[in-house]
């Protein structure tokens, strides 16, 4: 029954969104403009750091509390002339600052912009965001005014999917970010204990920043979210603003989500390691211990292990006792049918303009399989039914009692189904393999793809492989839906 | 402008942060319809339990 963990941690998860209205931190909101420095890492980023600026530069803020520092990664693209171009349009609010040596990644780069930006007073705030993020008007001053309440160090904005047009890869991410950010923050707020400050829009006081060391950690591939733990442990509380959108350019093929998810994936498992101390044990000074938080903090990390046990399981019973087996197969899938309708409706209700651009996405989540599966465990006689109708349509005899081998593959299907949703990834780069690749996620569900991915950087950890920080392809492709 | 720092503009310390006395009314307005936002998640979460609850209860009698 530990494959059903994951299963019922996010219908808690979900479950807190319904009184997120009385631990919000609208209460303690106040117009607030701290003078505010935007950083953004750019490394070859000419297609998509101007309209960045732009856009920045229409943000509901007062100008004069506003500078925009563009960190050059020692670009060998245009982007400095295009910083340049955008420092000259906008005098003082835009500030290009070069690395002549480059290459070493995203903390690194930001470590340069910050210590040029802490060595003055002027700076109160400090946004941290990507060269292909684009804000929405209200967006910044939707987030300071989280401000005006000194125990709170940052604030994080939610993050969408924005490229257009898109396609099936970004359609499935588009959910993926009401589920993870729209409703994972906003029960993370009522717990008052966050994982991640989203690396695209996170906003520190300069306490929080000199607090956390005055420096990004460079030691793992998942830096926001070791600032998100620093800024947290130093006391300080993180508060994510649903209502502050900003928009960016996901990948649109299964390759470059791999990488990306990779480095994701891989930097969760060295917090994990690194604040080992930390988990299960509730603190006076910060939430980040608390039962809850470790719970959908491992479910989520842990999932591609649950899904290979409750395989294991399920196979081991099918052998000892089949009654039994069968029973738990029932309850497994009832617990994830129950799961999944809950959360696919609730979640195209949280925001329903994503909602309504990704539903199709949203109820072929889990991939087709599994929702035969999902219908056979919860409607077991229309399932035979349907299967008598398509046999004597097609004049086959109807299979009347499943054979063991269909036993097998559906006990099996849980972890099988990474393995497969991994061939979606080998295929995608040969001739046709774009077609393919996009019909196995759409057969083995874009959940499994993740969870592949997981488990792939469980592997890349236990052998120590290198760090390498692969940059997202991004092509300025990203814009606010009218 | 170019190098780090270069042709920055000096530390602008006179600068106020604009921390207004009594928060204006579009302001107000703005935290209540955020207010009433997550307000309606809540009733958007009972909805999402009832279809659940319907769909067992016609499993439950019809399908089982």
């Amino acid at each position: 029954m530990a494959g059903a963990a994951p299963e019922l941690a996010a219908s808690y998860q979900f479950l807190l969104i319904a009184v997120h209205f009385r631990r919000d931190h609208y209460a303690a909101c106040e117009p607030y403009f701290p003078r505010t420095a935007v950083v953004i890492p750019a490394w070859n980023e000419a297609a998509v750091i101007g309209t960045s600026i732009d856009r920045l530069m229409l943000l509901e803020y007062p100008r004069d509390a506003l500078r925009i520092f563009v960190v050059d990664d020692a670009s060998t693209d245009d982007t400095p002339d295009v910083v340049l171009a955008k420092a000259a349009q906008y005098p003082g609010n835009v500030i290009h600052l070069r690395r002549e040596k480059g290459g070493q990644g995203k903390a690194h780069t930001l470590n340069h912009g910050l210590e040029i930006i802490l060595a003055d007073d002027w700076m109160e705030a400090l946004l941290i965001m990507d060269a292909d993020v684009i804000y929405e008007p209200p967006s910044l001053r939707t987030m300071t005014r989280h401000f005006a309440d000194p125990k709170v160090g940052a604030v994080t904005a939610y993050i969408k999917e924005g490229t257009r047009p898109g396609n099936y890869l970004t359609r499935f991410i588009g959910y993926e970010y009401i589920t993870a950010q729209a409703a994972a923050r906003r029960s993370q707020n009522v717990l008052g204990a966050t994982a991640c400050l989203a690396g695209g829009a996170q906003l520190h006081t300069r306490e929080n920043l000199i607090a956390v060391g005055g420096r990004i950690d460079t030691s793992s591939l998942a830096e926001d979210t070791f600032t998100t733990f620093k800024t947290q442990l130093a006391g300080h509380r993180v508060v994510f603003e649903p209502h502050a959108t900003v928009w960016a350019e996901e990948p649109d093929k299964i390759n470059g989500l791999w990488k990306q998810r990779l480095r994701w994936a891989r930097g969760n498992v060295q917090v994990t390691r690194q604040y080992r101390h930390l988990w299960f044990r509730p603190h006076r000074g910060h939430r980040l211990g608390s039962i809850s938080f470790g719970l959908f903090w491992f479910c989520l990390l842990l999932q591609p292990l649950f899904m290979i046990s409750s395989s294991v399981s399920l196979i081991t019973l099918y052998f000892a006792s089949f009654p039994q087996a069968w029973l738990a197969f029932h309850i497994l899938w009832i617990i994830n049918a129950v799961t999944y309708i809950f959360i696919t409706l609730f979640s195209v209700l949280i925001d329903p303009q994503t909602g309504r651009h990704v539903w199709r996405e949203a109820i072929m989540f889990p991939g087709a399989v599994n929702l035969a599966i999902i219908i056979y465990a919860c409607f077991p006689r229309l399932f035979r039914d349907g299967i008598d109708e398509l046999s004597s349509a097609a004049h086959i005899t109807a299979i009347r009692h499943f054979p063991g081998w269909l036993i097998l593959f559906v006990y099996a299907w849980l972890a099988g189904s990474m393995a497969l949703a991994y061939l979606a990834k080998v295929a995608e780069p040969h001739r046709g393999g774009r077609f393919i690749s996009g019909l196995l996620v759409y057969i083995v569900g874009y959940g499994s793809l993740l969870c592949a991915c997981t488990f792939a950087s469980y592997i890349k950890e236990l052998r120590k492989a290198e760090m390498k920080w692969e940059k997202t392809e991004k092509t300025g492709k990203a814009a606010i839906p009218i | 402008m170019g190098k780090d720092g270069e042709d920055r503009e000096s530390s602008d310390t006179d600068l106020t942060t604009t921390r207004p006395a009594e928060p204006s009314r579009a302001f107000q307005r703005e935290i209540r319809a955020a207010v009433r936002y997550e307000r309606g998640l809540a009733v958007k979460a009972v909805f999402a339990l009832a279809v659940v609850a319907v769909i067992v209860t016609i499993r439950q009698l019809y399908f089982a």
